[in-house]
C-alpha cells in the first residue's frame, strides 16, 4: 500500500500504478423513446448500477475507416454518401478518417470541421491490400480506449469493398499443388474465413465500441459468403451492424443508415459487479421498453489495451 | 491500460484521485470539453500505436505489440479404415478399398525484416504456402476380357449379346459366292461372299499369330461375373498415386503512399500415378506423368489520384508434363518388327479391354506470358476503365502418340461377309490380321506460338440513385498458331492434289502463298450491356438485365497436329475389312510408303489430311439474361433468374464434322461401301482417309435457357444458407462421344446436350453453433465452456437430374458411312418403364435396330428418357480450441458423401437387333459412391 504523498510523486514522473478502476461497460442502446428513464441494469440477473447515460444530444465520436480497393463506382458513392451524412451531424459529433489497406493509418484527426473530412473521405486512395480484418482489432483497442477515458459516445464506422481474396494474409485455402485436382479438402474452403473471424468476434466482445460495417461489394461466392457472415457476427458483437450492398442503389442508403444509427446511439455506462463472471449478460430495463442494445459480454483479458 | 502522459504532476495527480473518488475511470489528460479531450486522445494513442505518419519508429515494435507473424499449420488426413467401402466394390464381393492420403503444410505470413537491414514493418509483406500431398487412392474399373478358352482360340462358348452362340469365320477360306443374286440385299441367304466357319469355333493353334500369343501373356483373364454372358469379366482395383509438393510465396511492397508492388512465385513438382487397368508392361491405362508447374507475377498500382488508379501486372506460367513409360522394346519382345517405338504397343479389341496405350511418351511444356495494362478513373457519374491485356504463348510439344504402332481389331475379318452379329474382335487378334493399322514418325519436337490482345473500355454510370447502366466495348486480336521453324503444314482444301486432281494438297508454312500460319489475323468486337434498376427507389428490390457477345480466341492445343510431312504417320487399312485384313501381325508392318522428310502436296495422301478453317471463323457466344433480386423479411434475401445463351461457329470433333464423308444418300450402295477403294471413290477428298480437324472446325451452334430461384440467407449469428433450385434445357448440334450421324443434315442433329441436367438443386450452408462464450446457449463461465466453444457446421448438398439418355444401335453395318447409328422409335410403343428400376429403366421395346445401310430415325438424345438421379451430401464439423487471442487448434472431421448414398450407374443404351437383342438393354448394373472421411487439425497463429 503506497500513500498518496507516495503516490503524487510516482505520478508526477509518470511511474504511478493506474488508479482502482471499477469495473465497468458501456452499452450502446436505440430507442424510439426521447428519453431513457427509469433505468434499470441487472448484470446475469443481478441488479447492477447505471453509472450514467449520455443521449444522441451528447458529444460523439465517429471513427471513419475506409477500407477501399476496388471498384470506383462503388467506392466513390459511398464516399460521397459518407460525406453527405457526415455534413448532416450536428456540431458536436466530430469525426476522424482512417484508412485500414496496407495497415491502419490516421488520415485526419478527429474534427468537427466538416471541409476538412469531406476532403479526407474524398482524398482516400483506392488501391492497396484490404485490411479490415486486420485492422479491426486495433481500431477497437483505439476507441474502446478513448471512450474508456473520456465520456463521449464512439462509434467506428467502416466503409469496405474488401473480398477476401485481397487480403495480405491468405485466407482462401488456394489450391497449391496443380495436380490435385480431386482435393476434397477444399470442398468447403471457408473454415479459414470463419475460424478469423470467430476469432476476431469474440475479441471484440470484449470491446464496448460499437462498430457498424458497410461492405458496398456484395460478392456471392463461398469464401466472401462467409466472409459477409462474419462481417456481420463481428459488428453484432460489439452492438453494432453490418449491411452489405447487393447493389450501387444501396450503397447511400446503407451509408445513411448507418450514421443514422450512431447518431441515435445512446451510451449506458453499467457497473459490473466484482465476482462477475468472464461471459456475462446485461440485461436494461426502462419505462417506455423497447430498447435494443448488445446483451452478451466478455471481460477483457489483462493488459489488453 | 495506457501509462499515464504528462502534463503536469499536480494536474494529473489531482485528476486521478478526483476521478477514484467519483467512481470514474481514467480521466482525460487535458482540460477543454470531453470532445476535444477524446480527440487529444487519439492523436496521443495513434502516435503511441504506429498509426500516424508523425509516430516514432519504434512505436510499431514496441513492447505489447501483438505479434505480426500469423499463419498456421496442418494436417489433412484420410485412410480407408474411416471411410465406407464404396458399393461397387461391395457389389463385386470384394471388402477393402486402399485409401491413403495425407496432405499437409503450412502458411506464414508478416511483415518482412531483416535485423539492421531493412524494415519493412509497415511497408513489406511476405506470404509463403507450402504443402505436400501423399496419396494412394484405389480407382476400380469393371472391364470385359477375353475368356480362358477364347486365349486359346477355342471360341466355342462365346456368345453374342442375347446369350445365342457367334459364329466365327475362317478369313482364308474366303470367296465369292457364284449364287449371289446382286438384285437382293445380302443376307444368309444371299452372301456375296463365302467363308467357312472354324470347325467348332476353334482356331487351330498353328493358326494363332505368334506376336498374339507372345501378347496374350501380358493380358488379364477374367476374375469377376458381372455378366450378362461373360461381359463385364475383369473388375480391377488399382492404385492411383499422387506425390507433390508446392509452394505459394508473395511478397507485398508499398512505397511513396501511392505505389503498391507484389511479386509472387509458386511452383508445384510432382508424379501423378494412374490407376493400372492391367498390371504390367501391357497396362491401357493413361501413363504415370512427371509434372511441373511454375508461377510467377509481378502487379504494380498507382494510385493516381483518388479518382485514378492505374493497375500494370506481368504474369508468367510454365507447365511441363512428361509421360513414363516402359520404352525396352517391347516390339521386339513379341516378335513385332517394322516399328520405330520401344514401348508396348497399342492394340486395340473392339470388345475387350485395350493392350499397350497411345501416347505412351510425350514431353509438353506449355509457357503463358500476360501483361496487362488497366486504368480506372471515375468522372462525375461515370467511372471508366480501360484495360489492355496482351498473352502470349509458347506450347513445346513432344508426343508420338503410337510410337510402336496401333493395332485395330474388329469383328468383320472373322465375321460372315455381310452379316452383322458374326465374327469376334479377339478372334482376328488372334490371327493376327488388323483391320487397320497406323503409327507415328516423329523425329522432333514442335515449337507453336500464338497471341491474343484484348483492349477494352467499359463506362459505368450512375443515371440516377435507383438506375445504374454498364456498357463497354471490347475487341478481341487473336492470331493463329505459328510454329518457331515454319515446321507446320495442313491440306488446302482449295488446292487440287497433284495425285488425283481432286481439290486437296499439302502445304507448308512460309512457302510461296502461305504466311506462317494459315488463318488470317482476326479482330473482334465483343460489346456488352447491363443495368441495375431499385424499382421505385426501393432499395429492397433490384432488377437487373444483361447482354454479352463474345469470340473464343484461337486455341493453341499440345499435340503435333498439323505437322504432316516434317513427322510421318502412315496408315494401314484392309481393303475390304470382311474379306482379308491389312497386314498380319507376324508379318511385320510394312515400311512407310514414303521416307521423311516429305515436304510434297502429296505427303498426306493416304492419311488423315489434317485440315482448319482458312478463313478463321471463331466460335461467337451471345446471352441476356434478367433478374430481380428481393430482400424479405428475416434477412431472407430471393433472387428470380432467367437467361438464354446461343453461340454459333463452335469448335467441334472431327468426328462431328466428317469434312470427308460419304453423302448418306449413297447407303443405297449398300455391300459395295466395304470396298475401300469404292467408298473412297464416293468422298468429297478420295486422296484423304479422313479429315482431321483437332476439334477446331467451327460448325456447331448451341442454346441454352435456363431460371433459377435463389434463396440466401446470412445473419449475425454466424448462418449462412444458400439454396438454388435450376431449371434449364440445352440444345446443340455436335455433343456426345459419337459425334453426328448424318454430316449433311445439322437440324437432324439439334438435340439436348448430352450433359443437360435439367434439374438442379443445391444448398450449401455455414452454422457456427450458438454455444459457448458469449453466445445465446451454454454461455459457461468455467472450464465447461472448453468443450461448448467454438463448434460450427458446415455443408454442400447437391442433386441433378440425369443427362438425357443417348440411344444408339449395336452394330453399325454402314460400310462406314456413319461413323455411328442412332436407333428407331417404334411407333406407338411407351417409351418409359412402367416399373423404371434398374432392371427396366426404359422401355427396350419402344426401340429398335434399324436395318443394314439405314440410318436411325431417333433423335440423337432422348427428349425425356435420362440417366438416374445424381445427388452428393457432404457434411463437415469443426471444433475451435482457442488457445489465446491469436493462436488456436481447429479438429474438423469431413464426411464427403457423409450419408453413404450410392448413385446408380447409367442404364445400357445399346440396341440390339431383333435377332440379337442386346440382353443388358435398358438395364443398371450397379450403383457407386461411399462415404470418405478426413480429419483435419490445423494450428492457427
Amino acid at each position: 500500500m503506497i500513500s498518496r504523498r507516495e503516490w503524487l510523486a510516482m505520478a508526477a514522473v509518470g511511474a504511478a500504478p493506474n488508479p482502482p478502476a471499477i469495473p465497468q461497460r458501456r452499452l450502446a442502446v436505440w430507442t424510439a423513446s426521447e428519453k431513457l428513464g427509469g433505468l434499470t441494469a441487472t448484470v446475469d440477473g443481478k441488479a447492477a448500477k447505471v453509472l450514467r447515460t449520455k443521449s444522441p444530444n451528447d458529444d460523439l465520436l465517429v471513427l471513419l475507416v475506409l477500407d477501399v480497393t476496388g471498384d470506383l463506382t462503388l467506392v466513390d458513392a459511398a464516399r460521397q454518401a459518407a460525406v453527405a451524412e457526415v455534413e448532416k451531424l450536428p456540431g458536436s459529433n466530430w469525426v476522424g478518417v482512417l484508412r485500414a489497406q496496407d495497415g491502419l493509418r490516421v488520415m485526419l484527426d478527429p474534427t468537427a470541421d466538416r471541409a476538412a473530412t469531406s476532403n479526407a473521405v474524398l482524398q482516400a486512395p483506392v488501391s492497396g491490400r484490404a485490411g479490415l480484418l486486420e485492422c479491426v482489432e486495433p481500431a477497437a483497442r483505439l476507441a474502446n480506449s478513448i471512450m474508456r477515458k473520456t465520456q463521449v459516445r464512439a462509434a467506428i464506422l467502416y466503409l469496405t469493398d474488401s473480398d477476401i481474396s485481397n487480403y495480405r494474409e491468405d485466407y482462401t485455402n488456394p489450391v497449391i499443388n496443380m495436380s490435385d485436382s480431386r482435393d476434397l479438402s477444399r470442398r468447403m474452403a471457408d473454415d479459414l474465413v470463419r475460424d478469423k473471424t470467430s476469432k476476431l468476434a469474440a475479441m471484440l466482445a470484449e470491446t464496448d465500441v460499437p462498430a457498424f460495417i458497410v461492405q458496398i461489394s456484395f460478392l456471392r461466392d463461398r469464401l466472401n459468403e462467409a466472409y459477409q457472415t462474419g462481417l456481420k457476427q463481428m459488428a453484432e458483437a460489439t452492438g453494432g451492424m453490418a449491411l452489405l450492398c447487393r447493389n450501387l442503389g444501396d450503397v447511400a442508403t446503407s451509408v445513411s443508415q448507418a450514421f443514422e444509427k450512431i447518431r441515435t446511439m445512446w451510451a449506458v455506462d453499467v457497473q459490473i459487479p466484482a465476482g462477475t463472471a468472464k461471459n456475462f449478460t446485461v440485461q436494461l430495463g426502462s419505462g417506455p421498453g423497447d430498447l435494443q442494445y448488445r446483451s452478451r459480454f466478455i471481460q477483457a483479458g489483462r493488459g489488453k489495451e | 491500460m495506457e501509462v499515464l502522459r504528462m502534463r503536469s504532476p499536480g494536474y494529473v495527480a489531482t485528476l486521478l484521485f478526483t476521478a477514484v473518488l467519483s467512481g470514474q475511470q481514467t480521466p482525460a489528460p487535458s482540460g477543454g470539453s470531453e470532445i476535444q479531450k477524446a480527440a487529444e486522445e487519439f492523436r496521443v494513442l495513434t502516435r503511441e500505436r504506429g498509426l500516424r505518419a508523425d509516430s516514432p519508429a519504434r512505436a510499431a515494435k514496441g513492447p505489447g505489440r501483438r505479434a505480426q507473424f500469423h499463419g498456421r499449420l496442418y494436417e489433412n488426413f484420410r485412410n480407408d479404415f474411416l471411410d465406407a467401402v464404396p458399393h461397387e466394390i461391395v457389389q463385386r464381393g470384394e471388402g477393402k478399398n486402399l485409401l491413403r492420403r495425407n496432405q499437409f503444410g503450412f502458411n506464414v505470413s508478416g511483415p518482412v525484416v531483416i535485423p539492421k537491414l531493412f524494415d519493412g514493418s509497415r511497408t513489406t509483406f511476405f506470404s509463403v504456402n507450402y504443402e505436400g500431398v501423399r496419396e494412394r487412392i484405389s480407382r476400380s474399373y469393371l472391364r470385359t476380357v477375353a475368356i480362358a478358352p477364347e486365349r486359346g482360340g477355342d471360341f466355342s462358348q462365346t456368345v453374342d449379346s442375347s446369350g445365342e452362340p457367334l459364329g466365327i469365320y475362317d478369313p482364308a477360306t474366303v470367296r465369292a459366292n457364284p449364287d449371289y443374286d446382286p438384285s437382293k440385299v445380302v443376307s444368309r441367304e444371299n452372301l456375296q461372299y463365302l467363308k467357312d466357319p472354324f470347325v467348332g469355333s476353334r482356331i487351330p493353334a498353328s493358326r494363332l499369330d505368334p506376336v498374339a500369343l507372345n501378347s496374350i501373356a501380358y493380358y488379364p483373364t477374367p476374375n469377376a461375373n458381372a455378366g450378362p454372358y461373360f461381359k463385364n469379366n475383369y473388375f480391377v482395383v488399382s492404385p492411383e498415386t499422387n506425390t507433390a509438393n508446392g509452394m505459394i510465396a508473395k511478397v507485398d511492397h508499398s512505397f511513396l503512399d501511392k505505389n503498391r508492388l507484389t511479386v509472387s512465385y509458386a511452383f508445384t513438382n510432382g508424379l501423378s500415378g494412374t490407376a493400372r487397368y492391367i498390371n504390367g508392361p501391357a497396362d491401357s491405362a493413361p501413363a504415370d506423368r512427371n509434372y511441373l508447374n511454375r508461377r510467377g507475377s509481378v502487379e504494380h498500382v498507382y494510385t493516381m489520384s483518388p479518382q485514378t488508379v492505374h493497375t500494370a501486372t506481368f504474369e508468367a506460367h510454365m507447365d511441363v508434363s512428361e509421360n513414363v513409360a516402359d520404352d525396352s522394346g517391347w516390339p521386339e519382345k513379341l516378335g513385332l518388327t517394322g516399328v520405330p517405338g520401344g514401348t508396348f504397343p497399342y492394340l486395340n479389341f473392339t470388345d475387350y479391354l485395350d493392350m499397350g496405350r497411345s501416347s505412351p511418351i510425350a514431353r509438353n511444356a506449355r509457357n503463358t506470358f500476360v501483361f496487362t495494362d488497366a486504368f480506372s478513373h471515375k468522372q462525375g457519374k461515370h467511372s471508366l476503365r480501360f484495360v489492355s491485356q496482351f498473352a502470349k504463348y509458347q506450347i513445346n510439344t513432344y508426343i508420338p502418340g503410337v510410337p510402336a504402332g496401333a493395332f485395330y481389331f474388329g469383328s468383320t475379318l472373322t465375321s460372315l461377309p455381310g452379316i452383322v452379329n458374326t465374327g469376334q474382335s479377339f478372334a482376328s487378334f488372334l490371327l493376327g490380321g488388323t483391320e487397320s493399322s497406323d503409327m507415328s514418325l516423329v523425329p522432333s519436337p514442335s515449337y507453336f506460338r500464338n497471341w491474343n490482345w484484348v483492349n477494352a473500355v467499359q463506362d459505368t454510370w450512375e443515371i440516377r440513385s435507383n438506375f445504374t447502366l454498364s456498357f463497354g466495348l471490347n475487341i478481341l486480336t487473336t492470331t493463329p498458331r505459328t510454329e518457331k521453324y515454319d515446321r507446320q503444314s495442313i491440306v488446302d482444301l482449295r488446292l487440287p492434289n497433284p495425285a488425283n486432281g481432286k481439290p486437296g494438297a499439302l502445304v507448308f508454312a512460309n512457302t510461296p502463298g502461305y504466311g506462317h500460319a494459315f488463318q488470317p489475323l482476326r479482330m473482334k468486337p465483343q460489346p456488352n450491356a447491363s443495368f441495375s434498376w431499385n424499382p421505385g427507389g426501393n432499395r429492397k428490390s433490384v432488377l437487373r438485365a444483361s447482354y454479352g457477345m463474345s469470340y473464343q480466341a484461337y486455341p493453341v492445343y499440345t499435340g503435333q497436329w498439323g505437322t504432316r510431312g516434317f513427322n510421318g504417320h502412315p496408315y494401314y487399312n484392309s481393303p475390304n475389312t470382311q474379306l482379308a485384313p491389312a497386314f498380319f501381325l507376324r508379318d511385320g508392318v510394312p515400311p512407310p510408303p514414303r521416307p521423311m522428310p516429305d515436304l510434297t502436296p502429296i505427303a498426306a495422301n493416304d492419311t488423315n489430311g489434317n485440315v482448319v478453317d482458312i478463313n478463321g471463323r471463331l466460335p461467337r457466344y451471345q446471352s441476356v439474361g434478367l433478374s430481380y433480386e428481393r430482400e424479405l423479411p428475416g434477412a431472407f434475401i430471393v433472387t428470380g433468374s432467367s437467361g438464354v445463351a446461343w453461340g454459333r461457329d463452335l469448335f467441334v470433333s472431327g468426328s462431328t464434322a466428317r469434312l470427308n464423308a460419304v453423302s448418306p444418300d449413297l447407303l443405297t450402295l449398300r455391300d459395295q461401301l466395304n470396298n475401300l477403294d469404292f467408298n473412297r471413290s464416293l468422298r468429297p477428298y478420295p486422296q484423304f482417309l479422313e479429315i482431321d480437324t483437332y476439334s477446331q472446325w467451327p460448325e456447331g451452334r448451341y442454346r441454352r435457357e435456363a431460371a433459377s430461384v435463389r434463396l440466401e440467407k446470412r445473419t449475425s449469428q454466424g448462418l449462412s444458407i444458400n439454396s438454388t433450385y435450376e431449371y434449364s434445357r440445352q440444345y446443340d448440334d455436335y455433343s456426345g462421344p459419337y459425334g453426328r450421324q448424318d454430316q449433311f443434315n445439322r437440324k437432324n442433329e439439334w438435340a439436348l446436350t448430352v450433359y443437360n441436367n435439367p434439374h438442379r438443386l443445391s444448398l450449401s450452408y455455414m452454422y457456427e453453433l450458438p454455444f459457448g462464450s458469449n453466445k445465446r446457449f451454454f454461455n459457461y463461465p468455467d472450464w465447461r465452456r472448453y468443450a461448448v466453444n467454438g463448434w460450427s457446421l458446415s455443408g454442400i448438398s447437391s442433386v441433378a437430374s440425369g443427362e438425357p439418355l443417348a440411344l444408339r444401335a449395336q452394330f453399325n453395318n454402314t460400310g462406314g458411312v456413319l461413323s455411328y447409328v442412332r436407333v428407331n422409335v417404334v411407333p406407338g410403343e411407351e417409351q418409359r418403364s412402367p416399373k423404371q428400376g434398374p432392371e427396366e429403366w426404359f422401355n427396350v421395346a419402344a426401340f429398335s435396330h434399324p436395318a443394314n445401310f439405314t440410318m436411325g430415325s431417333g433423335p440423337r438424345t432422348h427428349p425425356f428418357l435420362r440417366n438416374p438421379i445424381n445427388q452428393n451430401h457432404d457434411l463437415s464439423v469443426a471444433k475451435r480450441f482457442q488457445i489465446d487471442q491469436e493462436r488456436s487448434m481447429e479438429f474438423t472431421a469431413s464426411g464427403f458423401n457423409f450419408v453413404n448414398h450410392a448413385n446408380w450407374s447409367d442404364p445400357d443404351v445399346v440396341i440390339g437387333t431383333a435377332d440379337a437383342p442386346n440382353a443388358n438393354a435398358g438395364k443398371i448394373i450397379g450403383s457407386r459412391g461411399s462415404r470418405v472421411i478426413q480429419l483435419s487439425l490445423r494450428f492457427s497463429f
